[in-house]
Formats: C-alpha cells, sequence, structure tokens
C-alpha cells in the first residue's frame, strides 16, 4: 500500500514535542502523520505528578493539545508503530517504511476493565509499582482510552480469556504486524530518550536494595496509579515516609556512567522536595549533591524550596548505600566536602536522580549524532536541523530536556519545518544537462544529501533542501554545475583580467570561504591598508569546497603565479565536509600539476577562523616568498 | 589549624611529583573518594587531601597520618567519576614526606600499631 502525501509531515513521537509540534503544524494546514511506538500518547510527561515551576499537572496541556489534534482531519495517528526505514525517494521526498503492530483491541473498547480482571498472565516489574497484567488499560491519565494486548506477556489464543470477558467483543488476538510505506516531505524527530538505567550505577543498590528508587520511581508515589494509590508512605512497609535521601548526578557527571550533565535533575529533586514537604508533615529530607545546578529562573525555584521547606543540602556524593535488614533502613556515608567531616545518614528511602541516556535511536540516512550521542543538529545557525535538509529533530532526542525546553525546541523544529514547506527559490545550483555524463560524484559528496539522481539518472536538488554551499560545483569534473554568482564564468573573467594585465609582477588568485576567511580578509585589509598585500585577487566562494580543482589549474595555466585557498577549521566548517574536501582535491591536483611542469608549491591551501587575520596574513607572506623563490610562471 | 593558612602555589610539588599537581588539579571535590576509603584513619580524607594540594598546603598533606594508613586498596579510584589515580597521589606523598625534615610516622598510627 502507498499513500502519496504531497505536503505532508511525519512526526515519530507522541510525547510532548511530538505532540506540539504535531498540533502546530496542522494548526498551520499541514498535513500530519503521527507516529508514537507506544500504545498511547502523552510520553514520559504523562507519567509526572507535577511540572515545575508553576507545579501545574502535565494532563493540563497534555489534554488541549490532544483534543486539538483530533479535532483536525487532517492529523493521521498510528500508535504502536515505529519507523523502520528511511529513504530519499525524490528531491524533497522521504520514503518512509512503518511498522504497525497489533493492538488487539479495538476502538469499540469502552475500557470497563472487564478483561484485565480475566487476564491470568501478571507480572510486577519492581518493587514499588503493581503488578501489571498482559491486557491492560491506560494508567492515571492516557489517551486514547483504549485497552491493549501486551505481546511479551500475553498466553495467546488458546488461553483467549480476555476474549471471552469482553462485552463488545473488542478483542482480536488474531491481529498481525503490517508494514506501511509513506511519502511524506519532512520528517520531525522527538521520540526522546529513555531515562540513564540506574541499576548500573552497582555502588547504590538500585534494583537490590529495597528503597532505593529513580527520581521517575518518586514521581509515581504522588499519582492514584502509583504503588499505593498516591500517599506517599514506603512501598514495602506501607509506613509514611520520614527520611528521604536525595542524590544527585546518580550516573551523570561521570567518567563511567554518562560523561555530561543531564541539566534538569537539580530542579526535579527540588520539586520532589516539595511534593514530600506539601504532603507529609513530619518528613525530613537531605540533598547529597555535587553542584546545584539551577540557571535562569529555577534559582528563585531553588531559593523557594530552600527556604520553604529547608532541606538539608550536603555537598558530597556518597560512593555507597548500604541495607540493614533488621530495620529496613539505609545508610549513606558521604565525606561532607565543606567541613571535611564524614557524615552518616539513615534513611527509609533514597532517590537517585538519573539523567538522560543518548537516544537508542537506530542509525539511518547518515542523520549526524553529536560528542554525547544525541541529536543536537547544527548548533547554533541551524540547530533542529540534523544536516538532511528535510529531518529536523525535537525534544530530549536532542540533548537532555525537560517539558519547557522540549516545547520550544518543537515550536523550533516547526518553525523550520514551514520554512521549508513555504520556501522561495533561492540562489541555487544549476545543471548543465548537456555536460553532464551522471557520474554522481555530486550526489556522494553533498553534505546535506540534498542532491540525489532524479529518475532520469541527472543530479536534482529541491531548492528547499539546497544550503548553497556548492560542494557540487566544487567537485564537479566536467564543471557543469554552476552556482549563481560563483560560477565558473567568474574565474574565467579574473584569469582573463591577469592576462591582459600582462606585467612581471606577482598575481596571486586568493579563494576565501564566505563563513570565516572572507571576515578575516576584511579586517586584514583595513590592519594592513593593503600593503604586504600588493598582487592578491581574492574571491570569495559560499565554502571552499565550492573551488572546483580545474579553476585551480586553469588559473595556473593562464599564468597566475599562485593560488591559495583559506578555508574553515575542519571542526567549525558550517557545511561540515568543505576544508575536507578542498584537501583531498587539491591533493589530486598536484599530480597534474607535476605532469604540467608546474611545481606544485604554487598551490596552498589554509584554514583560518573568523578572527585569524594576522594568520591569514602570515600565510599569504610565506606563501609569497616561497613563490618569489620558484620565480614567476612558465605559462606567463 | 587556628590562623589562616597560605594559599600558594605548591612550586616544589610542581618539579617534585607533577602527576599529583595535575590529579589534584583535575579533581571536582565530589566527595566519592572520601565516602569510600576503608583506612581505619582517615585525617584527612582523601578529598580533603587533595583539596589541600589544590590550595598549595603540601606541608600539612605531608605532615597528615592519612598517608600512612592508607591501605592501597585504591577504592578511591575506582568511586572518581573522573577516573583519577587518587591512591597513586597519597602513595607520592608518602614517599615525599621523607624528604621533609620534621616528618615522622604520626603518632596517632604508631598508638594505633602499638596498641
Amino acid at each position: 500500500m502507498k499513500m502519496l502525501a504531497k505536503g505532508r509531515i511525519l512526526v515519530v513521537g507522541g510525547g510532548i514535542a511530538g505532540l506540539t509540534a504535531a498540533e502546530r503544524l496542522a494548526r498551520a494546514g499541514a498535513g500530519v502523520v503521527l507516529v508514537e511506538k507506544s500504545p498511547y500518547l502523552g510520553g514520559r510527561v504523562a507519567r509526572l505528578h507535577r511540572y515545575y515551576p508553576r507545579m501545574c499537572p502535565p494532563r493540563c496541556g497534555l489534554e488541549v493539545l490532544i483534543n486539538n489534534i483530533r479535532g483536525f482531519p487532517h492529523v493521521e495517528t498510528h500508535l504502536l508503530t515505529e519507523v523502520i526505514d528511511v529513504k530519499k525517494a525524490s528531491s524533497g521526498i522521504h520514503t518512509v517504511t512503518l511498522l504497525k503492530k497489533p493492538r488487539r483491541v479495538m476502538d469499540t473498547c469502552t475500557a470497563c476493565g472487564l478483561c484485565e480482571t480475566a487476564c491470568p498472565a501478571e507480572k510486577k516489574t519492581s518493587f514499588c509499582s503493581q503488578a501489571i497484567k498482559a491486557i491492560r488499560g491506560p494508567g492515571d491519565w492516557a489517551h486514547p482510552a483504549t485497552f491493549w494486548v501486551d505481546e511479551g506477556m500475553c498466553r495467546g489464543r488458546d488461553c483467549s480469556l480476555c476474549v471471552q470477558a469482553c462485552p463488545e467483543q473488542a478483542v482480536d488476538l488474531s491481529q498481525q504486524p503490517e508494514e506501511t510505506d509513506l511519502d511524506v516531505q519532512g520528517i520531525i524527530i522527538a521520540t526522546g530518550t529513555e531515562l540513564y538505567d540506574a541499576s548500573l550505577i552497582k555502588e547504590y543498590g538500585y534494583g537490590r536494595l529495597p528503597g532505593v528508587i529513580t527520581a521517575m520511581e518518586l514521581e509515581s508515589f504522588f499519582r492514584p496509579d502509583g504503588p499505593a494509590g498516591g500517599l506517599p508512605v514506603h512501598p514495602a512497609t506501607g509506613e509514611p515516609l520520614r527520611r528521604v535521601a536525595f542524590i544527585q548526578c546518580a550516573g551523570s557527571r561521570n567518567a563511567n556512567h554518562l560523561p555530561y550533565c543531564s541539566g534538569y535533575c537539580c530542579t526535579v529533586t527540588l520539586k520532589q522536595v516539595e511534593y514530600l514537604h506539601q504532603s507529609l508533615k513530619d518528613v525530613q529530607t537531605w540533598i547529597f549533591y555535587q553542584d546545584i545546578r539551577t540557571p535562569g529562573n529555577r534559582e528563585e525555584y531553588y531559593r523557594h524550596v530552600r527556604e520553604e521547606y529547608r532541606p538539608v543540602f550536603i555537598r558530597g556524593l556518597p560512593s555507597s548505600i548500604k541495607y540493614r535488614p533488621e530495620t529496613g533502613e539505609l545508610t549513606v556515608k558521604c565525606v561532607d566536602t565543606l567541613s571535611r567531616k564524614e557524615v552518616r545518614g539513615r534513611f527509609d528511602l533514597v532517590v537517585l536522580a538519573t539523567g538522560m541516556a543518548p537516544p537508542a535511536l537506530p542509525e539511518f540516512y547518515g542523520i549526524e549524532r553529536d560528542g554525547s550521542g544525541f541529536f543536537s543538529g547544527h548548533i547554533p545557525c541551524e540547530p533542529t536541523e540534523l544536516r538532511r535538509p528535510g529531518i529536523w529533530a525535537a525534544g530530549s532526542v536532542q540533548s537532555p530536556m525537560d517539558a519547557e525546553e522540549s516545547v520550544k525546541s518543537a515550536l523550533a523544529a516547526v518553525a523550520q519545518c514551514l520554512v521549508k514547506l513555504r520556501q522561495q527559490p533561492a540562489a541555487f545550483p544549476a545543471l548543465d544537462q548537456r555536460k553532464c555524463d551522471r557520474c554522481g560524484r555530486c550526489v556522494k559528496e553533498c553534505p546535506y544529501g540534498a542532491c540525489i539522481p532524479g529518475s532520469d539518472g541527472y543530479p536534482a536538488a529541491d531548492p528547499g533542501d539546497c544550503r548553497g554551499c556548492g560542494i557540487c560545483q566544487g567537485g564537479c569534473p566536467l564543471l557543469c554545475i554552476n552556482l549563481p554568482g560563483y560560477g565558473s564564468k567568474k574565474i574565467e573573467e579574473v584569469v582573463d583580467k591577469v592576462l591582459t594585465r600582462g606585467g612581471p609582477e606577482m598575481a596571486i588568485l586568493l579563494f576565501l570561504c564566505g563563513n570565516d576567511a572572507y571576515p578575516a580578509w576584511n579586517s586584514l585589509i583595513k590592519q594592513q591598508k593593503g600593503k604586504g598585500l600588493e598582487g592578491i585577487m581574492p574571491m570569495v566562494v559560499p565554502c571552499i569546497g565550492a573551488v572546483n580543482a580545474a579553476w585551480v589549474s586553469e588559473a595556473l595555466i593562464g599564468g597566475l603565479d599562485g593560488v591559495m585557498l583559506a578555508g574553515c577549521r575542519p571542526d567549525q566548517c558550517h557545511h561540515a565536509a568543505g576544508t575536507s574536501l578542498a584537501a583531498t582535491r587539491l591533493d589530486n591536483l598536484k599530480e597534474t600539476l607535476t605532469r604540467m611542469r608546474l611545481e606544485p608549491e604554487r598551490v596552498s591551501l589554509t584554514q583560518v577562523t573568523i578572527d585569524d587575520s594576522l594568520k591569514l596574513f602570515k600565510e599569504i607572506q610565506n606563501f609569497k616568498s616561497s613563490l618569489e623563490k620558484l620565480g614567476p610562471n612558465p605559462f606567463k | 589549624m587556628n590562623h589562616a593558612a597560605d594559599i600558594t602555589d605548591p612550586k616544589e610539588l610542581r618539579v617534585l611529583d607533577p602527576a599529583t599537581i595535575d590529579t589534584a588539579s583535575l579533581c571536582e571535590q565530589c566527595g566519592r573518594c572520601g565516602s569510600a576509603c576503608p583506612a581505619l584513619i582517615r585525617q584527612p580524607n582523601p578529598t580533603s587531601l587533595i583539596r589541600l594540594i589544590q590550595l598549595g598546603l603540601v606541608t600539612e598533606a605531608l605532615h597528615s597520618p592519612l598517608i600512612w594508613s592508607c591501605i592501597g586498596c585504591e577504592q578511591c579510584n575506582a568511586a572518581c567519576p573522573r577516573k583519577l589515580d587518587v591512591a597513586g597521589a597519597v602513595r607520592r606523598l608518602r614517599r615525599l614526606s621523607a624528604r621533609e625534615k620534621d616528618v615522622c610516622f604520626p603518632r596517632i598510627m604508631l598508638d594505633f600499631l602499638t596498641g
């Protein structure tokens, strides 16, 4: 089955970021396909008790989003569905393969719960959660209010007790998974990420010691579907909590676990301290921390919690937790680095403030991860774009985020997405089809995957996908791609000018990358007032990767004494591969030059950053003196 | 100490033991080594010993009983989130203390060992 969707956007993930993106796109009139892996919309936010700093229940915001989405006929929602493949079908269109797993309960379900009572397959996932059944419904809050069958636990059609129990005949255990292909104009990846697995922090004994829980589990204590039906009592003993410890940076900022700071855990702990003190009169709270990180307006919240509830802050992280079975108490020992004293405390409950692990997203279609393993995009210029035009990231798949930041990043992705849908024609490389032999080098080298072979085999790019770097022009062996304003014609003009001028003085052609090298050159002219820069002919290109090796050899054959290329540092290259591609091309060119009896030293590549004007000057002087040693170009 | 100690650059240590200076300058004082240390006499605890080096109070560090009570179990290294060699620093300080004129095996350790 193939559905053609023009102007349709795929939103992957039905959490707060995905729902925000889908709702805003739908309001802007775009067709939206919303895909969610789990049986319910809402994601992790739906499992929270309160948001900070306003302490409102997350249901409120989610409810508004979902109701709006349901009101739009041009939004399709697929639950229990995953994206298993993404291909670029033609310019500007992606073909996505979706795998829809069976829900095994039909929409006629009234969520009466008789099937769940009848189901014999039961499992308890952790000591502080209620047992779950193979067929189960939404928890405290969820959309849709329809049950589903957990494939991993269900005993199959031989059991069928749920089928018999259902008064609406809504259970169908024979449903099978199905694959669908879908054409979309853009994809917003809002798949989020998982919290770091606390059981990997062996020294804190999560999963082994009763009473050691994660912040997310503490959140469920306050919810009606929590272990004690919303009462903040100890899950094992049923006693009200009296002494609770929070351990910050649990598995974060640690070379053995997550090397980075997730940024939200400190505020989450403060929020949970507030819950505890609000619902229990006699509770005492301790926070073991290394640094409390509450930037911006969260500092206000930190002050509020600190002054209102007076938790004890201990600057020092414990290295282990000990459990006494006789008393059921947990002993936490640590060094208070402020007083240099060793301190020890006994607690009913220890809460680990875990961070977010990098997203476990399959590698597809060459989208870039950053050093921490997140899909952060090109920071800061294109923060939601994954160097694949038409694919954007939103929410915690980008970096660890709280709900507020997720919504912001979703709105940013929507803005980028609407720009693409309403793209106006811009400077765009033109292809001369008479010359092109369809070698495919431009397709291979395009750093954005924008240039792809069309149905006739000739390369084509969607104007909305092209970022105008000109790397295709630089790589084309037949010089048949021309970026307006930067093409081969212009270079011919420059060479002609030198030829007509003649004269014995030195002439150097200097290609400057428009992002960094050109501004550096500009300040250099101001500083030097032209001194020491005689005979240099600067020429701006959008990226140093846009310089074709043929231009360089043409300029040298035309009688110029030398050609110099100034690009960005490879790690700063705006178009990722520009400088490294230029280096490879010049290396290859050197062989050709030697065959033409031209010294390869007449060509030079330098890397400059925007404030490197002095370095650029030195490099130019060095290049000039080496050219003087070589003497004038023999073709002059 | 009753009076304020001068914060200085541990010049001599920079020459004699650059690895310890390195360890100290990378330490973020999270406190995990201090709570992991099983040595019986922790005066000061490993975290605070490293802090003394950071502050340049090398003499105080060389006089601390901890460098003698360290049993070399390297629990501190295992607890360190930056993978620093705390135990190595303690070991090297013990060796260096031989250069100090007035440093001798601390009384408190002697009492402990001889009962």
